[in-house]
């Protein structure tokens, strides 16, 4: 379970705020391309996502492995 | 239309009130001190609470970088950069992972600085402590620098007239100073509560009253929609945050910033455990959602209220091509850092009458809140480096514990006149070097960053050796130094194709660290082998 959470957070940097991005970025130079999604800009949408995803590996963390004593 | 003066002194008496309370707080620290110690004053006696320890260390790592840089790049470059919120909740696990440890061996041999764990750690009490203070003062004084010239800043937007840079400047530094040379890690830790509160509103409002000036969330995003292009995708309008450089630049800048010095000591002072991990939660949670849903949207909004591009729908650029900002918000290069004052000045006053001119000061009280609060936990730890790490083990050893904390009080003022002397020699040079506060910021954490091999080996590997990490570090050093502006200040074009192909691969404090990891990695290998 551990080495999944961990996993799990570096995979959310990596695709949120890293290479992952070139898989929704939207091309500036084609006139056809969608820039946002649900009304917000796609890229903005992507970001939230995985912070969802990062909050959420966190708190399982907190409750689960973190100790609270010395 | 209503204006910030049209409320006569209601701005100056709400930073005024404010002032004085920050004051009233490093006089206080300084009643309650216990002794004239280096431990107390630096550390405040090891014994902060969950409350204090999560708000000064929010406080330390949001500056004015968060508040102006921030929203600043975002009207630059587009939505693209509000992606670096995610660097956040990065920063909170390592409030845990790495906090909790340096806290608990600190306390068990009675550290002060970052350079007492790695000297005696790596047995190199004179090399390596010069060495990670060195880091420490690459750090803290760049990140003085950008707040002090935040306060001109704001005082420029606020206050028009002449010199109100140098006098926005000259206040903040003068404050700032005052507390942190009376109270120590005490007053500067209240102060902070009161500062990170402040900030955290602040960046939540400013959010807030962007949207707001523009119609509320379904108006605002129906206009970002119909922004450039370029504004609403990767690598943004001036090309530079390719994902590659985003994603190295949000990973290290968050670990550089906490393993910084101030942020260091500041795990040390905590009382236990708990206080940490406590901090990390918070810390993740509410910071990344003031960045997303706060200062991140005040770019936007900008982008929408002062275009970036002209009536033709050119961008406005100087003779070399780069881009500008829109007239309105400023001339220059380095003015994108002001939308956030203007956006407020301008538009909320209007917007929402006198109620909008105190909710405009409150966020801008939070701006200077967020400049103070980073400059005084930047300087305190600068005094520790110098004081503790320097003046103590190789000038003067025999000093008594008041005389040391006399001369880190000493410090503390004469970082504070020089930094103050750098940022306006530099906004009245003609081509101002400081430049935008984001450039200026990664630049320090690049530096900071360089300890992260030896802090990882040191809490979890113990692998290396002393002359992996010396020339490890020297090895990071240097290549930042090579990828930075000062490099070309020094040797002019030299390797300059090279160098600037580097520079739009990864983020510079990336390239240090891959050197750095690889000399430490194969040096300690080589010793280990010879054993």
């Amino acid at each position: 379970m551990k080495i999944f959470l961990i996993a799990l957070f570096l995979l959310a940097i990596t695709l949120g705020a890293g290479p992952g991005i070139h898989l929704v970025n939207p091309d500036p130079t084609d006139p056809g391309a969608s820039f946002t999604t649900f009304g917000l800009p796609t890229i903005y949408v992507w970001g939230l996502l995985w912070y969802v995803v990062q909050f959420s590996v966190i708190l399982v963390a907190y409750f689960r492995y973190w100790k609270t004593d010395e | 239309m209503n204006s910030l003066g049209e409320l006569g002194n209601v701005p100056h008496v709400i930073l005024g009130l404010y002032l004085l309370l920050l004051l009233a707080l490093g006089i206080l620290g300084y009643r309650r001190r216990q002794g004239e110690s280096e431990e107390d004053y630096y550390l405040a006696g090891r014994g902060q609470g969950w409350v204090v320890s999560s708000l000064t260390i929010m406080a330390t790592f949001f500056s004015s970088f968060a508040l102006l840089g921030a929203p600043g790049m975002v009207y630059r470059d587009g939505v693209v950069f509000a992606l670096f919120s995610l660097n956040v909740p990065v920063a909170g696990v390592a409030i845990y992972l790495l906090g909790s440890r340096i806290r608990r061996i600190g306390r068990d041999k009675g550290y002060l600085t970052p350079a007492d764990m790695i000297a005696d750690h790596y047995d190199s009490p004179a090399a390596l402590r010069l060495l990670v203070a060195l880091v420490g003062l690459l750090y803290a004084v760049p990140y003085v620098v950008i707040q002090i010239q935040a306060g001109g800043i704001l005082s420029q937007q606020l206050f028009p007239g002449t010199d109100a840079f140098e006098i926005g400047a000259c206040l903040l530094a003068a404050i700032t100073m005052v507390y942190v040379v009376v109270g120590g890690m005490r007053s500067v830790a209240w102060t902070d509560v009161l500062q990170g509160g402040l900030l955290v509103g602040g960046m939540l409002l400013a959010g807030i009253a962007a949207v707001g000036v523009l119609g509320g969330p379904g108006p605002f995003f129906e206009a970002v929609a119909k922004l450039p292009p370029k504004s609403l995708s990767a690598p943004g309008t001036t090309g530079r945050w390719t994902p590659e450089l985003l994603f190295t630049a949000s990973l290290f800048a968050s670990l550089g910033s906490m393993i910084q010095p101030a942020q260091w000591m500041r795990f040390y002072a905590a009382r236990s455990n708990e206080v940490l991990r406590r901090s990390a939660l918070i810390f993740a949670a509410v910071l990344t959602l003031c960045f997303f849903f706060g200062v991140m949207l005040v770019g936007l909004g900008g982008q929408v209220l002062y275009p970036l591009v002209d009536d033709a729908g050119e961008y406005r650029t100087t003779d070399t091509g780069a881009v500008l900002p829109h007239p309105d918000v400023g001339a220059t290069l380095g003015e994108f850092d002001q939308i956030l004052v203007v956006v407020l000045k301008n538009h909320l006053p209007e917007l929402m009458g006198p109620a909008g001119v105190i909710l405009a000061t409150l966020v801008l009280v939070a701006i200077m809140a967020a400049a103070m609060s980073t400059a005084d936990s930047n300087l305190h730890a600068l005094s520790a480096l110098i004081t503790h790490d320097v003046y103590d083990q190789f000038v003067r050893p025999q000093g008594s514990q008041r005389e040391r904390t006399w001369v880190g009080r000493a410090l503390i003022a004469a970082v504070t006149v020089l930094a103050l002397i750098l940022v306006i020699v530099a906004r009245r040079s003609d081509s101002n070097p400081l430049g935008m506060i984001v450039i200026l910021g990664l630049l320090a954490i690049a530096f900071s960053t360089q300890l992260l091999p030896m802090t990882v080996d040191m809490l979890f590997l113990q692998r290396g050796t002393r002359e992996g990490a010396i020339v490890g570090l020297i090895t990071g050093l240097a290549t930042i130094f090579l990828l930075s502006p000062f490099w070309s200040m020094v040797a002019g074009d030299a390797f300059g194709g090279v160098l600037g192909s580097m520079k739009k691969m990864i983020d510079i404090g990336a390239w240090g660290l891959l050197f750095n990891v690889l000399v430490f990695a194969a040096l300690s290998w080589w010793a280990r082998l010879r054993q």
